[in-house]
């Protein structure tokens, strides 16, 4: 497959994902999210405040009610709707994940926002500036000031069209990341001028991959593996305490 | 404005794999109150002494020895009973539950749409109506 298909197929799978992550990203989608049912809480307190104060104590009171519950008619519709999109937002992010929901996703969430974001006439410019291409070639160890002349100062450039992914109906970040080092010669040297091979270039982009879908799986509490791994209560009481075992 | 192209996928999304996920998800937490709770082995040993605490009868006529070892066996396997028929019943209670919470959620899913639209109009009536 050529870089544009691998493209399209990352486009098809996620387009909903991405285009809402670059538009508000997941984290701030999460403080937002936060902040706003805070908001809402305080006001219904407020409100019920207001509104028992208004029936006993202060009838003058009365007339703030129905602005108070208005104000938190439009927090919770706000919030409602925040959360739906976050929802949204939110499958496309674990789609990629193993066992999810008997999806069979073609490739990670972070390769496919990689391709997303990367303009075709710079590749490799787009996965080294990518979060998870500044991870990995910080673990290779090359100088950042190395990598930034040598992005500044380029003569070649990969053509898509040119360059081949392989696929066997999973693209994973390292079969990507190979493709680029195969077809980027300057690239290749680069590296090599540093001592890394190419199936260290391979094993650091798999372990930095991993450790984000690993990542990204700690967060998904409601996945039956995540549930799994809280003990149950009951094994104890059946089996008896194993006191010293459980030092270790 | 590009924000409404992907109003369908939403759309499309809300009616049908957000709730094949609510469904899903629910039965992971039915899931999870089973094994957290232990209902299935608490079920099995019901009858086991507790934490397995037992005695052993030693060898030869010591019937006042019999007893003690009878009582101190018999005393645990009512404890064992007691504390997991206690235990099992509030597993199936969680359990029933997350089922009426999940059936909750996956019936106000149906009116989201329609719940976010009337909380902004009432907001607004409310907020902007004169004193």
């Amino acid at each position: 497959m050529t870089w544009n298909d691998v493209r399209k197929r990352a486009i098809k799978e996620y387009y909903p994902g991405f285009f809402l992550e670059n538009l508000w990203p997941r984290g701030r989608g999460i403080v937002l999210l936060k902040s706003v049912r805070i908001l809402w809480s305080v006001l219904v307190v407020l409100g019920v405040l207001v509104y028992g104060l208004s029936k006993t104590s202060s009838p003058m009171l009365s007339m703030y009610v129905p602005k108070i519950f208005g104000a938190f008619s439009l927090a919770f519709g706000f919030w409602m709707a925040a959360g739906a999109i976050h929802a949204f937002f939110n499958w496309y992010y674990y789609k990629s994940m193993p066992a999810a929901e008997g999806e069979k996703p073609v490739m990670s969430f972070e390769l496919g926002r990689i391709l997303y974001r990367t303009k075709p006439e710079d590749i490799l410019g787009g996965f080294l500036e990518s979060d998870e291409g500044f991870e990995i070639m910080m673990r290779t160890g090359i100088d950042r000031e190395d990598i930034r002349g040598f992005l500044a100062h380029r003569q070649f450039f990969i053509n898509p069209d040119a360059l081949s992914i392989s696929d066997e109906g999973y693209t994973s970040a390292s079969d990507y990341a190979t493709s680029i080092f195969d077809a980027d010669k300057d690239f290749a040297q680069l590296l090599f001028a540093y001592g890394i091979q190419k199936k260290d270039f391979q094993a650091i982009t798999e372990w930095v991959f991993e450790r984000e879908i690993a990542k990204r799986a700690q967060t998904r509490w409601w996945s039956r593996s995540h549930l799994a791994r809280i003990p149950g209560i009951g094994k104890n009481w059946s089996y008896g305490q194993i006191y010293n075992l459980e030092q270790f | 404005m590009r924000a409404f192209l992907i109003a369908p996928y939403y759309i499309h999304w809300h009616y049908s794999r957000a709730l094949k996920g609510i469904v899903v998800i629910t039965g992971n937490l039915m899931w999870f109150c089973w094994h957290f709770f232990s209902v299935g082995l608490l079920l099995e040993t019901l009858f086991s002494p507790w934490q397995r605490i037992q005695e052993q009868h030693k060898r030869g006529l010591d019937i006042e020895g019999y007893l003690s070892t009878v009582t101190v066996n018999l005393v645990m396997r009512c404890v064992g009973i007691f504390i997991r028929s206690i235990f099992i019943v509030l597993g199936l209670a969680s359990i029933v539950l997350v089922g009426i919470g999940g059936l909750a959620v996956f019936a106000m899913w149906l009116v989201l749409p329609a719940a976010i639209i009337f909380a902004f109009i009432l907001g607004f009536i409310l907020l902007f109506k004169p004193l």
